[in-house]
């Protein structure tokens, strides 16, 4: 069972996927509060690298790249780093929070989670498939 | 720490009550726009005005929001010439509210831009819910 890496990836792509949301939904609570900054998550990639960089060092003379931005703390949850989105535009009162552009990042979530729960559903079918007689 | 699931339902809930304070203090606005004063030379109704701020919730850690102040609007009020009012001084005059009524609809507009964003957020949300329960069918 070990060879299946994909339930492991996809699931902590859909908690990166559901911290995102929780940002979001931050956001746009605060569409109009004075001062407030966007914030965002980390890119999923980073966090990836972060897994898979952690698993091969060998030495403790290798680089730690699984440093700041992302990757897995000890209980093995997905870490994920907020940082203040540099796609906002700041209005007169000091926000910098975009509706249109939460609004996309929202149904952007919305797709990759649906794809998500699709892979995993077709996968958890073959391993079905498999054990059936 | 709250199932990240359900935190962003919790944070538009935070999102909408508070745009509805703001919607809230618009209708007082517009309902009184021309409430003035009754003794002669008092001062009419004043402009009610909502702030909000972001605060970190102390059970949950999630970034909500809230509002930080009601207050009122100190600017001039507008000058109506109207000597059959109760409410005008000695020359006439009658102090009216400041209430800008174009002012007013814009903020209502923008107020309900953000609610409806808000419960989009809110929507989505369950969709990613009802997504994950669905992967226990097969």
């Amino acid at each position: 069972m070990s060879d299946i890496q994909i339930f492991g990836i996809a699931s902590q792509q859909a908690r990166w996927l559901s911290e995102r949301q929780t940002v979001i939904a931050s956001n746009l609570a605060n569409a109009s509060t004075p001062g407030y900054k966007a914030k965002d998550v980390v890119p999923f990639s980073s966090v990836l690298n972060g897994v898979q960089s952690g698993l091969s060092t060998t030495n403790s003379r290798h680089m730690n790249v699984n440093g700041s931005a992302g990757g897995v703390d000890s209980a093995g949850n997905a870490r994920t780093a907020t940082r203040t989105d540099p796609h906002g535009k700041t209005s007169h009162s000091g926000n910098s929070v975009s509706v249109e552009h939460e609004l996309v990042k929202g149904s952007q979530v919305a797709g990759a989670y649906s794809l998500n729960t699709n892979i995993v559903k077709a996968f958890h079918r073959m391993l079905l498939m498999s054990v059936r007689s | 720490m709250i199932d990240t699931l359900r935190a962003p339902g919790m944070i538009a809930t935070a999102g909408m009550s508070a745009q509805s304070e703001r919607l809230l203090a618009i209708s007082q606005n517009i309902a009184n726009v021309q409430s003035v004063g009754k003794t002669p030379g008092a001062d009419p109704y004043s402009r009610k005005t909502v702030s909000f701020k972001s605060e970190v919730d102390n059970l949950s850690g999630l970034t909500m929001v809230k509002v930080a102040e009601y207050g009122t609007d100190r600017s001039p009020f507008r000058v109506e010439l109207d000597p059959g009012s109760p409410a005008a001084d000695q020359n006439g005059y009658v102090k009216m509210p400041n209430v800008n009524l174009l002012v007013e609809m814009a903020d209502m507009r923008e107020a309900n831009r953000v609610y409806q964003a808000n419960l989009q957020v809110f929507r989505q949300a369950r969709e990613l819910v009802s997504m994950t329960i669905d992967l226990m069918r097969t």
